[in-house]
């Protein structure tokens, strides 16, 4: 960039500036009193380009409109890099309304506006923004900094900046690659536990089913149990009253005196400890004990009965043939219904019958016959022979039949013997089969004596064999009221845990609606979980392509971070490359002015990787660090450094000709030193063309292309002169 | 917005990419003298040169990641099968 012309209204000190004819190669001395302006036309430069100053920054910039004014304006016409001659006119009112212009003067182009547009031009066509500028093009009347290793001026002249954002993006890349891998495993991991879970789906959901299955059928169960146990809570008392009714009546042996008696009692015992083990809880060990002791009783009980159904069955066959022969049954096949005496009884019957009748009809015939003999031999006039013929004939006759009727008679008298002998064996046969009936409801001592003194058959010697395996203590009436009255007692002992269970009752019924409300629960979760499971189940397919896709992109990540890793070593290394270059430049560029800067006490600088500057002493033959320097020669290391960084900068913008502004880079210069510099800078083709070197003045006029004299006057140009 | 000239670093590439050619052109010779470079340090040098030219990190490395897939020797292998497919000579051999 060249300076071609500069004016500014109101701006510093200024209230009105124009420069002009500036030369585009030369060296521009500004040069007058304190307080006379000289800086104000570098800041002038600097504000035109980037809208704030060296010292004010865009947040004081409205101190830089001239004390008075509204509004400050500077205008500035530069030859970009590009050849092409600029105009940009930048103001600002008090009121802090900011504004800017830029024209391409040699191209036929429309004014560029807007403050945005024209800072991101001005640096696309200088190759700079402000703090490459102020680090480099301008140099400030305060002391330098020479420590530039983080300078971001120097990172950006040298490219590091750059390159160190591309470090960093890699290394926030590989960050954002390694979380993303990471979040790839922790899916990887939860998709595989899928797939696991996915591929056991089936299992799972039988085996969940089976479980709820197993829970409803528990369920069922207990909801049995309540209602069993809600039953047991009266069935229970009322059993225990009509037990101890029967056990009552059992001490008073009021219903125990017959075979029935007792299986009544039988099954009305079994019945109701059937129905209480059943409905009750589980007893203890004591209760239990005495619950077993009345049903091993009722147990033996019933084994003592059954032997004695034996003998009533023995009976039966005998009872059976009694029916037969009584004509109360034929159903058996083994009597022989012929030695009946009903049907002896009812054939004498029928004989006595007929036996009358037909001794009344041979009477009949016999007076009959008789009485018509004598009527015809009577009335008929029969020869003597033939009458006599006819009398012995009708007398035969009639004697026939009377003695016919004589000897019915005599058979019916004896039938009717027979007849009385016949009823009274059926009366015998009946009595006997009465008692036979009447046994079950005998008192079991007399049933027993029944057969014991049974005569005719087997059953005595059976009864005794019963009597004296089983009927003890049945076998009479006292030792079964002896038994009875055990058993009621046994009886009455059980009904106490039994009692007490009502109490366990209540207790497992608390116990079952727990048990219930927990299983419900938990049928509940196993369904809800079951549903669960249909909801989220995925086929394995699904996720096999999802983990398949998962590790591929898993996969290409890790190779981002392989390669990013390589390229952080290749970037850092590049790094250092640039560092070298840029430092061995600098070094090279700031080595060529130095001896005139420094009266040739020192000929060369070293500037380290990490821009540690150290400069080469003749007089010392040797390195010197910058610090054990005086204030003076460090200053001239300063612009030896500023003016190698504008070659620098120059070089990597393409400038060819570049403006750079020197406030009082001479402070500490004598006469001699400050001509030697600038015929250095004059002569020396690598450093900036147009110069602009401000001073309070300079003994030799002569040595510069034009000279800017500044006045405490508001308004310039008082004096301006070119050589 | 509106033109107001050309500007020389448009026309020019910028200076950073030279200075990296010049520093992968020196390695590779410095490298060469011994070993060839591997084929990922000549991928990182890749990446580093397509950041350079403004991609994003992550965009350049999966823009060469794809371009070393499709260079792969299995690829290269199938590329090289057709072709060979390709040159059957027509008897049933492979030429």
């Amino acid at each position: 960039m060249i300076i071609k012309k500069l004016s500014a209204n109101n701006f510093l000190k200024y209230s009105s500036l124009t420069l002009d004819n500036v030369p585009e190669n030369g060296i521009i001395a500004v040069c007058g009193d304190n307080e006379s302006g000289k800086s104000a036309i570098g800041e002038a430069v600097c504000f035109a380009l980037f809208g704030r100053t060296y010292t004010l920054t865009a947040e004081k910039i409205l101190k830089s409109i001239n004390w008075g004014s509204d509004k400050t304006t500077v205008t500035l016409e530069f030859k970009a890099n590009n050849n092409n001659t600029y105009r940009i006119n930048r103001y600002i009112s008090d009121e802090g309304y900011l504004g800017a212009e830029l024209l391409c003067t040699d191209e036929n182009s429309e004014i560029l506006s807007g403050i945005e547009n024209i800072n991101n031009k001005i640096i696309d066509l200088l190759g700079f923004d402000f703090s490459s500028f102020i680090e480099s093009y301008y140099l400030p009347q305060a002391e330098l900094n020479l420590h530039y290793d983080n300078n971001n001026a120097i990172r950006k002249i040298s490219e590091l900046e750059k390159v160190d954002a591309i470090a960093a993006d890699i290394d926030k890349t590989i960050k954002e690659s390694n979380e993303l891998a990471e979040k790839l495993g922790e899916n990887l991991k939860n998709l595989e536990y899928k797939l696991k879970k996915s591929k056991g789906f089936k299992e799972r959901i039988k085996k969940l089913s089976d479980n709820i299955g197993d829970m409803e059928r528990t369920l069922d169960i207990i909801d049995k149990r309540r209602i069993e146990l809600n039953d047991a809570k009266t069935i229970i008392p009322k059993n225990i009253e009509e037990i101890k009714d029967y056990a009552s009546d059992l001490r008073s042996h009021i219903k125990i005196n017959s075979y029935s008696n007792w299986l009544h009692m039988l099954e009305f015992l079994r019945e109701k400890y059937d129905a209480i083990d059943r409905l009750q809880p589980e007893q203890n060990d004591n209760e239990n004990d005495i619950l077993e002791e009345v049903r091993d009783k009722i147990h033996d009980l019933e084994t003592r009965l059954i032997k004695f159904e034996e003998l009533f069955e023995s009976v039966s066959d005998y009872r059976e043939k009694l029916a037969v022969m009584l004509g109360e049954s034929c159903s058996s096949a083994k009597t022989d219904t012929t030695e009946s005496p009903l049907e002896a009884r009812n054939q004498l019957k029928h004989q006595i019958k007929n036996g009358r009748k037909n001794t009344l009809i041979s009477m009949l015939f016999f007076i009959g016959i008789s009485t018509g003999t004598i009527l015809l031999l009577t009335l008929a006039s029969f020869p003597v022979f033939t009458g006599f013929i006819y009398s012995i004939i009708g007398t035969a006759v009639s004697l026939t039949f009377l003695y016919n009727a004589h000897r019915l008679r005599l058979k019916y008298f004896t039938d009717k013997e027979q007849l009385e002998l016949v009823e009274l064996r059926i009366k015998e046969i009946q009595r006997r089969a009465d008692e036979i009936d009447s046994l079950i409801e005998k008192p079991l001592g007399d049933a027993i004596a029944f057969f014991r003194n049974f005569e005719g058959n087997d059953f005595a010697e059976m009864a005794e064999h019963y009597l004296n395996k089983y009927a003890t203590p049945l076998s009479d009436n006292a030792q079964i009221r002896n038994y009875c009255k055990e058993l009621a007692i046994c009886i009455r002992q059980s009904l106490e845990p039994i009692n007490n269970s009502l109490v366990l009752i209540e207790k497992e019924q608390e116990e079952l609606r727990h048990k219930k409300i927990s299983l419900s629960k938990k049928r509940a979760d196993l369904k809800e979980e079951l549903e669960q499971e249909k909801l989220e189940h995925i086929e394995p397919e699904i996720l096999e392509e999802e983990i398949n896709k998962d590790n591929q992109t898993r996969n290409k990540h890790y190779e981002i971070i392989r390669l990013l890793n390589i390229a952080t070593t290749e970037i850092a290394a590049f790094s250092a490359h640039l560092r070298f270059k840029f430092s061995k430049a600098i070094t090279a560029s700031a080595s060529e002015i130095l001896p005139a800067l420094t009266d040739n006490n020192y000929q060369s600088l070293k500037i380290g990787h990490n821009f540690d500057t150290k400069v080469f002493s003749e007089k010392k033959s040797d390195f010197m660090e910058i610090e054990e320097l005086s204030s003076g020669s460090r200053r001239q290391m300063a612009i030896a450094l500023r003016l190698a960084l504008c070659n620098a900068l120059s070089e990597k913008t393409g400038a060819e000709v570049q403006y750079i502004f020197l406030d009082e880079p001479f402070a500490f210069f004598d006469s001699s030193r400050v001509k030697s510099t600038i015929d250095s800078l004059k002569n020396n083709n690598a450093l900036p063309s147009q110069i602009f070197v401000v001073s309070q003045q300079f003994e030799d006029e002569t040595l510069f292309d034009m000279i800017i004299k500044c006045h405490n006057s508001d308004i310039w140009p008082p004096h301006q002169s070119s050589i | 917005m509106t033109n107001t000239g050309s500007s020389a670093t448009e026309e020019k590439k910028p200076p950073l990419q030279g200075l990296f050619e010049e520093y992968s052109t020196q390695k590779q010779q410095h490298i060469s003298t011994k070993d060839s470079i591997s084929p990922d340090n000549q991928a990182a040098l890749e990446i580093i040169s397509q950041c350079i030219s403004g991609k994003k990190a992550i965009e350049a490395a999966l823009t060469i990641i794809e371009l070393r897939k499709n260079k792969s020797p299995a690829n290269n292998q199938e590329h090289s099968e057709n072709k060979d497919q390709n040159s059957d000579n027509g008897n049933g051999e492979l030429s």
